[in-house]
């Protein structure tokens, strides 16, 4: 026997673990992959709010598939976006791409 | 709970084989480092350069379209699982779903992002 | 006997605490340690602990699914990505970035946290405030959870229930729009990472991806200004 409580306790400490990672790091590499732990913190609610409530049991799970797909497609562009940053300016530090300012 | 205590049983076996190995090896071994034995193994060759050097960016495009597909099959696995029961309008509804990822495969062949060089 | 059957009921709590401190650890270190790659597999480190998570919830078709997508896929996808880019400038270098600060003074305007020479977190004050904020957000939401109440209810942990064929029925019944919709997003990022990465321009883009990183490796001020 489990309490899926816990489970949501996690997804919040996950979140916000990533959170901060993403708000910390100026690697855009890094940062994108902050997001990917936060998409999963959010996945991990969705499952476990799915076991909380019977009625919801599958809705909920059919979300996280969703959420994944969503995650790959944003990962994919978003590295695509990145390495074409990189070969153009030769930076990957999201400080340093500054092209905007003034 | 019970298949699954198999695969824990599974996981702690295999966890402290590779650990239990590498101690025991450690206690066992005689310890005489030289040059030689310390440099990077290259298939017996001598090694030269950076070992971080650049590929072409390419190879990240086998890498995502990868991606794509592996999320497809996602999708695939429990329509092969109640393919019966949903009969033709499910099978119509997976060869739309097919259908417009086949037109970004073609996109991506035609645009020969897929040749290997 | 009875402290047995005990430990045995206790079992996937305890499990559920190794994961959750497993993957908060790993989640750590994705943002602390030094250099991307190692990030990359503390990534899925984190990754394959949410699938087990998933497993002793009784989710098992998503388990697997997270086994396949993030763990096979997705983390595949960034270590393509890191090796196709030059992984010096990748590597969050604390010399390299300090001297790229004091090279241009236009970015400590936008970055106020003053960045000390040699020191391992390159900007030691806005992470005090990013973590603050990530402290923030987490004591908010586990207090509205706390006020609204979380039921303490238990389920069985991995539970054998037929999970795939339920999410198969949905998935082709209510959600069959969301479900097409999806393959739509999937093109579209097909479709959009190959034109924003396939982008090579022959031997001229080559070069200048090449030459440019190099030199503000070394130098930095005229690549800077």
């Amino acid at each position: 026997m489990i309490n899926p409580s816990y489970a949501v306790i996690l997804g919040v400490l996950l979140f916000s673990v990533g959170l901060y990672g993403a708000l910390r790091s100026t690697n855009a590499v890094r940062i994108l992959m902050c997001i990917e732990l936060m998409l999963n913190a959010v996945n991990l609610v969705f499952v476990a709010f799915s076991r909380l409530r019977p009625e919801a049991m599958i809705a909920g799970q059919v979300f996280a598939i969703f959420i994944m797909a969503v995650a790959a497609a944003e990962a994919a562009v978003g590295l695509a976006i990145i390495l074409q940053i990189v070969r153009q300016r030769g930076v990957v530090y999201m400080d340093k791409i500054n092209l905007l300012k003034g | 709970m019970g298949n699954y205590f198999d695969v824990l049983l599974f996981l702690t076996v295999g966890v402290g084989f590779v650990f239990l190995g590498l101690w025991v090896a450690k206690l066992l071994r005689p310890n005489l480092p030289n040059t030689g034995k310390q440099s990077i193994f290259e298939c017996g060759e001598r090694p030269y350069g950076d070992s971080r050097l650049k590929f072409r960016v390419r190879y990240y495009i086998f890498a995502l379209v990868f991606v794509i597909f592996d999320v497809e099959v996602i999708f695939l696995y429990p329509w092969a699982v109640v393919f019966r029961e949903l009969g033709l309008p499910g099978l119509v509804e997976m060869v739309v779903f097919l259908g417009i990822l086949v037109v970004g495969l073609v996109y991506a062949w035609k645009k020969k992002v897929l040749q290997w060089v | 006997m009875s402290f047995l059957d005990a430990f045995v009921r206790a079992l996937p709590t305890l499990g559920l605490f190794t994961l959750a401190a497993i993957i908060l650890v790993s989640g750590f270190m994705v943002s602390q340690v030094r250099r991307i790659t190692h990030a990359a597999f503390f990534m899925v480190l984190a990754f394959t602990g949410v699938a087990g998570v998933f497993i002793l919830l009784g989710a098992d078709f998503l388990g697997a699914a997270q086994v396949l997508i993030y763990v096979g896929a997705i983390a595949v996808m960034f270590l393509f990505a890191i090796m196709v880019s030059d992984l010096k400038e990748l590597s969050d270098n604390p010399r390299g970035t300090a001297a790229a600060t004091t090279a241009d003074g236009s970015s400590g305007a936008a970055a106020p946290a003053a960045r000390p020479d040699g020191s391992p977190s390159p900007r030691g004050a806005w992470s005090v405030l990013s973590g603050l904020v990530a402290l923030g957000f987490a004591g908010f939401v586990l207090a509205a959870l706390a006020k609204a109440g979380l039921p303490a209810v238990e389920v069985p942990a991995a539970s054998g229930l037929p999970t795939t064929a339920p999410i198969g029925r949905a998935l082709f019944t209510t959600f069959l729009l969301p479900f097409e919709v999806a393959s739509i997003v999937l093109l579209a990022a097909l479709v959009g990472a190959i034109v924003i990465a396939a982008r090579e321009g022959g031997g001229e883009a080559e070069a200048k991806a090449g030459s440019p990183p190099t030199s503000a490796a070394g130098g930095g001020k005229g690549d800077a200004a």
